[in-house]
């Protein structure tokens, strides 16, 4: 590997690193989520310096390309931290369903309670 | 007894003073007392003012949750007020209030939820078309293989349940559509369903949540198929109902 493209890549990975900082010191970002990103950063970087580990996993493997194997690994990274997402998004949804439902009783009870004489519908 | 009639209600504003009055032919004994709550999801119509003008009990959902949120909001008023059955009835004007009794004496028989439903005997003059009640036929059947037991119309909204049903519905329910989803978990879980025939009526006003789009009724076939046989498959008895 050209040590301009190692360069470039590490320039990369550094802003990436720097713009996950950036964004949990924002509070864009739950700080979990930042560790997530910051190991496939550093996994990446590590990579990048030591890229014989690449060809040996290709190798035990059975893949001819490193390339091929990357995209690969890409793919199934990318699939999990969707399917983890939809899986937060899920929790939202539950959690917000609750809220809404506990906020229209409780609303009730307050319009029940300034109307004094409510109907006989609420104890 | 305290009985609570749980009238879900999105965009219903023609129907829905009609509705409440129609609570009257229920003519229930001097032992119970009929309340109703009003959930209003997030209505895009003043569904809302005609409640409050009117002195109707209403819960205000702040956002659209959509039938089974909507529901089991009722299900949550029932619990915390503690009322001892609470009963579904369509915020459009479908259900009968007469049969009300009927269902409460199903109860008070030792059922933990009573369907009303449309194709027990052929009792019905419920004007469904071929479609629709082959939908109705396969849901069945295929709560038939999955339970052993058969329900005739899993998809009715008119339901009453006891106070151990309403502490599970309080708990947990069905997001969309949510019916013979349930139906399937009650069974499997061990406890008594019975279904009574009822006569259902044409809507009155506004339109079905089915029959807007064509391609509704295909995604919702697939969608609860798919419900019923994960809740047949992976619901288990409960050991202790008295928990």
């Amino acid at each position: 590997m050209s040590s301009n493209l190692t360069i470039s890549m590490l320039i990369i990975c550094i802003l990436g690193f720097l713009f996950i900082l950036w964004a949990v010191k924002k509070k864009k970002m739950l700080f979990k989520h930042a560790l997530l990103w910051w190991s496939l950063d550093i996994v990446l970087i590590i990579l990048l310096f030591i890229p014989g580990i690449l060809r040996f996993i290709a190798d035990v493997m059975g893949i001819e390309t490193i390339s091929n194997m990357i995209f690969l690994f890409g793919f199934i990274v990318i699939v999990g931290i969707i399917l983890l997402l939809t899986m937060v998004v899920a929790e939202q949804k539950s959690q917000i369903t609750t809220l809404s439902q506990e906020i229209g009783i409780l609303e009730n009870k307050v319009r029940g309670l300034e109307n004094g004489n409510h109907k006989k519908t609420n104890r | 007894m305290k009985v609570l009639i749980i009238i879900p209600a999105y965009n219903e504003a023609l129907n829905i003073i009609r509705t409440v009055d129609s609570l009257k032919d229920a003519k229930l004994g001097k032992k119970y007392t009929l309340d109703y709550v009003i959930i209003n999801d997030g209505s895009l119509d003043n569904t809302k003012e005609i409640c409050e003008e009117n002195n109707l009990n209403v819960i205000n959902l702040p956002v659209n949750l959509g039938i089974g949120g909507a529901v089991q909001t009722g299900y949550k008023y029932a619990y915390y007020n503690n009322y001892d059955i609470a009963i579904q009835y369509d915020g459009d004007g479908q259900h009968d209030a007469s049969y009300i009794k009927d269902l409460i004496k199903e109860i008070e028989d030792g059922n933990d939820i009573v369907i009303g439903s449309r194709f027990v005997k052929e009792l019905s003059e419920f004007k469904s078309t071929f479609i629709r009640r082959c939908g109705i036929n396969f849901l069945s059947f295929l709560i038939k293989i999955l339970t052993g037991k058969k329900i005739y119309d899993p998809t009715s909204g008119f339901r009453a349940s006891n106070a151990k049903i309403i502490k599970e519905f309080a708990k947990d329910y069905p997001t969309d559509f949510p019916e013979p989803d349930s139906i399937t978990k009650l069974i499997k879980r061990g406890y008594r369903i019975s279904e009574i025939p009822v006569k259902m009526k044409p809507r009155l006003d506004g339109v079905s949540s089915l029959t807007t789009n064509i391609f509704k009724p295909a995604y919702y076939m697939i969608k609860v198929s798919i419900a019923i046989v994960i809740a047949g498959v992976t619901t288990k008895k409960v050991g202790d109902k008295n928990e």
